[in-house]
């Protein structure tokens, strides 16, 4: 007997099938690669000028008034008051909003303007300061979160409660994959960064199929466990092992139409595929010397920002279409002199080295490079100001990001905060801005991008985002 | 008063019943005299309840006549061709249902029953005249029947600008973007906020907020500012959640506004900035876009060989929805570029746009076959052993504008063949054989061109010490456009 369920799922199942195969797109994923390589569009809305996204997350909320907005004014009044009139109806975190005083805290480090564009760059950033003509700044985010994990997921998933699909995950979905051998969204996260904690849920599948989820490769010597057959089964058994699988996974198919029985089967697939993927990705013994010594000598130590960003160059080169990398420790609400010196100590060299290698390979062609965190800090010092020491809470009305690549205008800055580095005066790139930018630049139009679930059509950027048009090549 | 025009709007509904049942009787009555049949005596009464629904439809026009709103003429025409109607119809009714049709000449029977249809037939086109208007039967019939119908011809859409001196400002430019994305609300018998903007007379006059436009001024014009505001907008125009205004179509409006938003003149006796130019150009369709496909439409790529790519180990993408080119990927089959995959590439290479061969060990010979894909505008040879000699067939490549030679034995000899290369912009010559010196020439010698040449020095050169690469390149990359 089939019960009402069965029923329904049998029938939805067969007709839907027969009416994909209709669609021209649909029947194109599926033919022109026999592996639905290209993903539920079948090809991108409107050429793409990104092949590929490298973003660098530097997670817990980079002070942009220490590295790229600079504010000259925030050191002339060094201890005055905010004004009211600049603070506005912003409404504080619990952690400064208690405080008797907000007084205004400049950059204890130097500025200078670098490159033909005249990029502002703290002293901090030396090897970024090289390469600002390659850059684009953003100077003008803003977010609707003030707390760390909304704030992380809204610019990951579009929405601050965890759940949505993050964006490498709606972008494999869209486009399906560019290399078979690898999964198509991978994750790395900088090995000895605590921090504010990361989940796996950032780079998750929400409601898409949990084929596109993004896989993280863990900071060591073995960046993915288990690639090599157990001990004592040798490949044949093993290739037998899971032809068998796949048998009974497709009868199961046969049964239930559960589209997530077919991701069970491609995942075992691809992890088959990875035995010989992964290590070859990973292994960084035919990188001359001089790469390592671009990247820095963390470089060397797997699992590391700087291996990871190398890493990052050579899963690019294999296609891969979304590389996240996260580094923790922005989060300097106290001694962030020392904090943030620390931090951009660890991560200048490889990012700046990332966009010269990608450059001179030809690959930032087609490679989109985002740097940035989740929201910026305050103007104020959130506990007691001194010469020497300050720190800053959370602030989302405005922060700095930086791209290069993949279609982006080289050597500008788009957008202005005011003179105290706390509101947006000029050109404002909302979460979702930034987030419609970027899917245009892979060439996938965000309002046409929608998967139907629990009753409703959802978007990335829901019914928001506008595409920074002024920043594109 | 009321009363009478709640029942004369009834009028609409019944005059389908005479055309019906009057209709019926005629060409049952012919019928039976042409074809020699039995006529049957219910015809008596299919002519009475005609004649009957006739007068009923009639007093109800009446009615319907006294609320006004139609010109007396009109009315008047109608109303004669209705009695004539009904009168018909009770001759007919009388004489047919009182002496059989033997009795009655057959010229009698045929001469009343199509004086019969004609009158009904006149009777409905005047009325129908009256609420469509008298142009709506033929506003679509082809020429030969409007001259027929004494109208003139449709207007001829205005010729295709080949140049763009000889455009006009308005019917040429304006006009065409307010006919295709503004007129289908804005007309003269749906005219939203009050404008019409069919006629240019009626774009300046305006609609309710008065300043649609006010030449010389965008900004102050309320149309360029409806069109454009943020889409999201309460106020943004088109209303509605159509797709806004292109950028381009925009920016004309802007121009013939500044222009003082004239009436007529040829763009020839305007002083146009290059920018304006451009805009215009585009907007007449003289000119793609900056970011539309650079190539002519093709038709999708056989599916026969699509597959046989994927097999050879090409990764196949479509380069848009739009776009049927396609975008090839060798690299990551991580093995060498086999006979079979080039004989795949070869029949694909009207298609082939983007070719990315890096690392698969490609041979001289092999390159010097991709000069039969014509319609390539980005090649990746990285990571090959490919030498200079190669590169000669690339050089007839039209679109090519995008080479990449990354850790490839070419030499100095490859600048001179590169010199050829007719729509290059990026150059990627790292870690090859080609030395500075050489390069450093050759860029100089190169002015003119506008390639960007990304270059560091070959990791094998003295000069490349880690402490001055790459940060500090040479030619690292050189920019003229």
């Amino acid at each position: 007997m089939m019960n009402r369920r069965q029923f329904l799922r049998n029938t939805a199942g067969g007709l839907s099938a027969a009416a994909l195969s209709q669609v021209p797109n649909f029947a194109m994923a599926k033919d022109l690669s026999g592996l639905a390589s290209n993903g539920i569009l079948g090809a991108p809305h409107k050429p793409a000028k990104a092949k590929r996204v490298i973003y660098l997350f530097q997670s817990g909320g980079p002070s942009q008034l220490e590295t790229f907005d600079y504010k000259p004014l925030l050191n002339k009044m060094q201890g005055q008051e905010l004004p009211a009139e600049v603070r506005g109806d912003q409404v504080l975190t619990g952690m400064s909003a208690q405080q008797s005083s907000l007084p205004l805290a400049g950059s204890i480090y130097n500025f200078n303007q670098h490159g033909e564009s005249g990029a502002w760059v703290s002293e901090l950033l030396p090897h970024t300061a090289k390469i600002v003509d390659d850059l684009c700044f953003v100077k003008s985010m803003h977010t609707d979160q003030i707390n760390h994990d909304p704030a992380i997921t809204f610019l990951q998933t579009g929405f601050p409660i965890a759940g949505r699909p993050s964006m490498g995950a709606w972008l494999n979905y869209a486009l399906g994959t560019d290399n078979p051998n690898l999964p198509g969204f991978i994750v790395m996260v900088s090995k000895n960064s605590g921090g504010q904690p990361l989940y796996s849920r950032l780079w998750g599948n929400g409601f898409l199929p949990s084929i596109h989820q993004g896989v993280q490769f863990r900071g060591g010597k073995e960046p993915v466990l288990y690639l090599n057959n157990p001990k004592g089964l040798d490949l044949s058994i093993r290739k037998d092992l899971m032809q068998h699988l796949r048998k009974l996974n497709e009868a199961e198919y046969a049964k239930w139409h559960d589209e997530e029985i077919k991701s069970r089967i491609a995942q075992y697939e691809m992890a088959e595929r990875m035995q010989s993927s992964v290590p070859d990705v990973t292994d960084f013994s035919d990188e001359p010397d001089w790469v390592f010594d671009l990247y820095g000598p963390d470089s060397r130590n797997p699992g590391t920002y700087a291996a990871n960003c190398l890493l990052a160059r050579r899963l690019a080169e294999r296609n891969v279409k979304f590389i996240q990398l996260y580094h923790q420790g922005w989060d300097q609400h106290d001694n962030l002199p020392g904090g943030i010196k620390n931090q951009c100590e660890k991560t200048d060299q490889a990012s700046a080295a990332l966009v010269t290698d990608l450059k001179q390979r030809g690959l930032l062609d087609d490679t989109l490079v985002v740097w940035g965190g989740e929201f910026g800090r305050t103007n104020y010092s959130q506990g007691k100001l001194t010469e020497s020491n300050y720190g800053r809470d959370h602030h989302p009305g405005c922060f700095t990001m930086w791209m290069a690549g993949g279609g982006v205008k080289p050597g500008m800055s788009y957008g202005e905060s005011d003179d105290f580095g706390y509101n947006v005066t000029k050109d404002p790139v909302h979460v979702h801005d930034f987030q419609a930018t970027l899917l245009h630049l892979m060439g996938v139009e965000h309002e046409k991008l929608t998967f139907k679930y629990q009753g409703r059509r959802f978007r990335l950027t829901d019914v928001h985002g506008k595409i920074i048009k002024d920043i594109l090549a | 008063m009321d009363l009478i025009q709640f029942f004369g709007r009834f009028h609409v509904l019944v005059l389908h019943l005479p055309i019906g049942i009057l209709l019926m009787a005629a060409v049952l009555e012919l019928n039976c005299l042409f074809f020699k049949k039995q006529r049957s005596n219910t015809l008596n009464t299919i002519w009475l309840w005609g004649l009957l629904s006739a007068a009923a439809a009639a007093v109800l026009g009446y009615m319907l006549s006294l609320s006004g709103g139609y010109s007396d003429e009109a009315v008047w025409i109608h109303k004669m061709f209705a009695f004539a109607v009904i009168a018909c119809a009770l001759i007919c009714w009388i004489l047919f249902s009182n002496f059989s049709q033997k009795n009655l000449p057959a010229t009698l029977v045929t001469a009343l029953c199509t004086c019969q249809l004609f009158l009904l037939f006149s009777t409905g086109h005047y009325g129908a005249n009256m609420t469509h208007g008298s142009t709506y039967l033929f506003d679509y019939a082809p020429n030969p029947i409007r001259s027929l119908a004494g109208l003139e011809p449709h207007a001829k859409p205005r010729a295709a600008v080949s140049k763009l001196e000889d455009a006009d400002v308005y019917l040429d430019v304006v006009q065409p973007i307010l006919q295709k994305r503004c007129v289908a609300c804005h007309n003269s018998d749906k005219s939203k906020g009050k404008l019409d903007l069919s006629h240019y007379d009626l774009v300046l006059k305006g609609g309710q907020s008065g300043n649609t436009i006010v030449p010389g001024d965008a900004q102050a014009s309320e149309l360029f500012v409806r069109i454009s505001l943020d889409s999201h907008d309460k106020k943004f125009m088109p209303a509605g959640g159509k797709p806004p205004l292109s950028d381009t179509q925009i920016a004309s409006i802007a121009w013939w506004i500044k222009q003082g938003a004239p009436a007529s003149g040829l763009l020839s006796e305007f002083n146009l900035a290059d920018k304006d130019k451009q805009v215009l150009a585009r907007t007449l369709g003289l000119q793609k876009g900056k970011d539309a496909w650079p190539l002519d439409d093709i038709s999708p790529l056989p599916q026969a060989i699509a597959t046989e790519l994927t097999q050879a180990g090409f990764i196949v993408k479509q380069i848009s929805h739009d776009v049927q080119y396609i975008d090839l990927d060798y690299s990551v089959a991580r093995r060498a570029l086999s006979k079979q995959a080039m004989q795949a590439l070869l029949k694909a290479k009207d298609y082939v746009v983007w070719l990315n061969l890096a690392n698969s060990q490609v041979s001289d010979v092999q390159v010097a076959q991709l000069s039969q894909l014509t319609n390539l505008i980005k090649l990746r040879l990285e990571k090959n052993p490919i030498s200079s000699n190669a590169l000669t067939g690339l050089s007839q490549l039209p679109h090519l504008s995008y080479l990449n030679l990354y850790q490839t034995q070419v030499d100095d000899g490859a600048l001179a063949i590169l010199s050829q290369f007719k729509s290059l912009k990026q150059l990627y010559l790292a870690e090859s054989n080609v030395s500075a010196t050489a390069l450093q020439n050759w860029l100089e010698t190169q002015a003119k061109q506008h390639i960007n040449v990304i270059a560091a020095l070959p990791s094998n050169s003295p000069a490349n010490s880690p402490a001055n690469l790459p940060f500090n390149l040479p030619f690292k990359e050189r920019e003229s456009l």
